[in-house]
């Protein structure tokens, strides 16, 4: 079953998604990330770990294209996106779950997963009907709360409505930065079983950024681990999971 | 090719229980917005009826209300639905009286205060404010949308003032900018007052599409989290400055009907950073970004201004200070701050709003539990918001 969401038969052509090499990418005078390679195929569930300041987050806002790269090659689809627009990204089908989950607080959740649908790829109201219902199955918790505010609901299901929210953008590829942050152990297994699902069914191609290198490096095919804004050692996840500099440094053994 | 998630999604509605899927599309925003436009129509039809009562007084007292109303629904658009606290846009108001004033007196030719050529003069007048207005708005929107809070609220401050003073310095229609245009002496003094009953009309239908449309959500978006509208594609560079322009078109209009009214004015009362204040602060009064919102608190404000102007003419001072209608608008200023930020319009909605679904299910059956609990509610969403 080779059902990408994107619609196209991508057996044939390259199954790169994304690719990045030399990336440079600073705030100000304060570069943070340096020379950074590492690839997304199609399918795909890359975990990028590293702890706090690594420069996790700014990797994401910087192919999403919320920051400007400084230099290096960001190539998404075949298409150059280093220096592309935020929109214009989006529009591609690389769609970024953010940290802390950035909901549009005072709208209901039917209208920030109607937002996610923005970008003319999501298509016709009957397409978004179907995509809105295709999300309430996966988090049947957004169903029952639909009509109330966003932001007045639990963190967990902030965090579903946010996943939900970028899933009605088509994603091609859906970056989700730290997903775990500030929830229970039990809800962050329940939303992480859904995306499971929805990613083996669609061949969706997920970037799971993570502190939590457990959560992370489990689900994953392959992952990178970032130290200081370069990445230090990368592989499969199982290696990784097994790896003694791994596990000495964020497993605490 | 055919997604098995399709199959299984709209499976799952079917077989499950709860609200069926179907209403997803129909009830997205409600039936609010059309209540809302009966009302505003209501009003407007209202207003509209006043000068049949045969007052002077009430007519040129409502010809300035709905002017405000007007100011106020065209704030909104910016202010209210993309949330940038612009604090000038009286330049735009400014800009439309003096095009006006500067329309007719480019044509000496016409002497007569009945020459045919004198409503053209004015209606070229309007479209010049129209047109200077909106370029004039998307040059300073696309440097200053790019500032957030309070600095861009300062930037468009820093614009009518400076935009006065040029007009004051280069002598615009007039010396020092003092306008008197040989305006034709209008015995339809009616014409203003439906002018700006018309403005307003449109802006309520402007502001109920607003309230309904993707463009309209694009912008509110911008408004609760921008960069989170930025990821999902929403090019909010050119939203933020295509909302500025819509905002200062119907204000220009307005300032080239208030400059006919007037009959003459000078910089200092056609860009006063008052009527921006007032534009921001009776929209917040009413409801900002709603559609009733900038009628409602435009009517009560500027009534009841009018109302203290009249009384406070009578002497109304305490410890040798004199209370103009500034006082009423600085009391009113730190009330809406303070008790009311979300505005009248949101506290009337919590207070009719149903309880959500499959919440707790005991609506009260009888209407003094509605009332009771609408009060609760109220009560709560007061306390939550202001103080």
């Amino acid at each position: 079953m080779s059902a990408g969401v994107t619609g196209s038969t991508s057996t044939t052509e390259s199954d790169l998604l994304l690719y990045v090499a030399h990336l440079d990418v600073g705030y100000g005078d304060t570069q943070v990330l340096w020379d950074v390679g590492m690839e997304v195929r199609r399918g795909e569930v890359v975990a990028m770990v590293g702890a706090n300041g690594a420069g996790k987050s700014t990797l994401l806002t910087a192919l999403s294209g919320l920051l400007p790269a400084w230099g290096g090659q960001v190539t998404f689809e075949g298409q150059d996106i280093a220096r592309a627009r935020a929109e214009h990204i989006a529009a591609l089908g690389l769609i970024h779950v953010p940290q802390g989950r950035r909901l549009f607080a005072g709208l209901t959740v039917e209208d920030n997963l109607r937002l996610g649908a923005y970008t003319r790829r999501a298509g016709t109201e009957r397409g978004i009907h179907e995509d809105l219902d295709r999300v309430y199955a996966l988090f049947p918790k957004l169903r029952e709360r639909r009509k109330q505010v966003a932001g007045l609901m639990s963190g967990g299901e902030q965090q579903m409505c946010a996943i939900g929210r970028g899933l009605m953008g088509r994603p091609a590829l859906l970056l989700i930065d730290e997903l775990s942050l500030g929830l229970a152990p039990i809800v962050v297994d329940d939303i992480l079983a859904a995306l499971d699902t929805i990613q083996k069914r669609e061949q969706l191609s997920v970037l799971l950024v993570e502190q939590d290198v457990q959560i992370a490096l489990e689900r994953a095919h392959r992952g990178y681990v970032i130290e200081n804004g370069r990445i230090v050692i990368q592989g499969s996840a199982n290696e990784l999971l097994h790896s003694p500099a791994v596990r000495a440094a964020y497993l605490g053994e | 090719m055919p997604r098995e998630t399709s199959s299984t999604a709209s499976n799952s509605p079917v077989a499950g229980s709860g609200p069926a899927s179907g209403d997803a599309t129909t009830t997205r925003a409600g039936r609010g917005w059309l209540w809302s436009l009966l009302g505003g129509l209501v009003i407007l039809g209202g207003i509209a009826a006043i000068p049949t009562l045969g007052s002077d007084t009430l007519t040129s007292n409502w010809t300035i209300i709905t002017m405000y109303i007007v100011l106020a629904q065209s704030w909104n658009f910016i202010g209210g639905f993309t949330g940038y606290s612009a604090f000038g846009n009286v330049t735009f108001f400014g800009i439309g009286a003096y095009a006006v004033a500067v329309s007719f007196l480019s044509n000496p030719k016409v002497i007569s205060p009945y020459d045919p050529q004198r409503p053209q003069q004015f209606f070229i007048g309007l479209l010049a404010g129209v047109v200077i207005s909106a370029i004039f708005a998307f040059l300073i929107g696309l440097p200053t949308l790019r500032l957030k809070g309070h600095y861009f609220a300062i930037a468009t401050l820093g614009t009518s003032v400076a935009v006065e003073e040029i007009v004051t310095q280069r002598d615009v229609a007039g010396s020092g900018g003092l306008a008197s245009p040989p305006f034709p002496p209008l015995s339809l003094h009616i014409a203003f007052y439906y002018g700006f009953v018309a403005l307003a009309l449109v802006c309520l239908l402007l502001t109920t599409w607003l309230a309904r449309s993707k463009f309209g959500y694009a912008l509110v978006a911008i408004r609760e989290n921008e960069q989170a509208a930025q990821t999902l594609g929403i090019a909010t560079t050119w939203y933020k400055v295509g909302a500025y322009v819509l905002s200062a078109i119907p204000t220009a209009i307005a300032g080239g009907i208030y400059a006919y009214y007037s009959s003459g004015f000078e910089p200092a009362t056609v860009f006063t950073s008052s009527i921006s204040v007032t534009m921001v602060l009776v929209t917040f009064l009413g409801g900002s970004g709603t559609v009733l919102g900038p009628i409602i608190g435009a009517i009560i404000f500027e009534y009841a201004s009018q109302q203290f102007a009249l009384s406070s003419g009578q002497a109304t001072s305490v410890f040798g200070y004199h209370f103009g209608s500034d006082t009423l608008l600085g009391v009113a200023i730190i009330i809406v701050a303070i008790a009311l930020p979300q505005g009248l319009v949101r506290v009337v909605q919590e207070f009719t709003r149903r309880p959500v679904a499959g919440g707790a299910g005991a609506s009260g059956n009888s209407r003094a539990n509605q009332f009771v609990e609408g009060v609760r509610r109220v009560r709560k969403f007061i306390a939550a918001n202001g103080i």
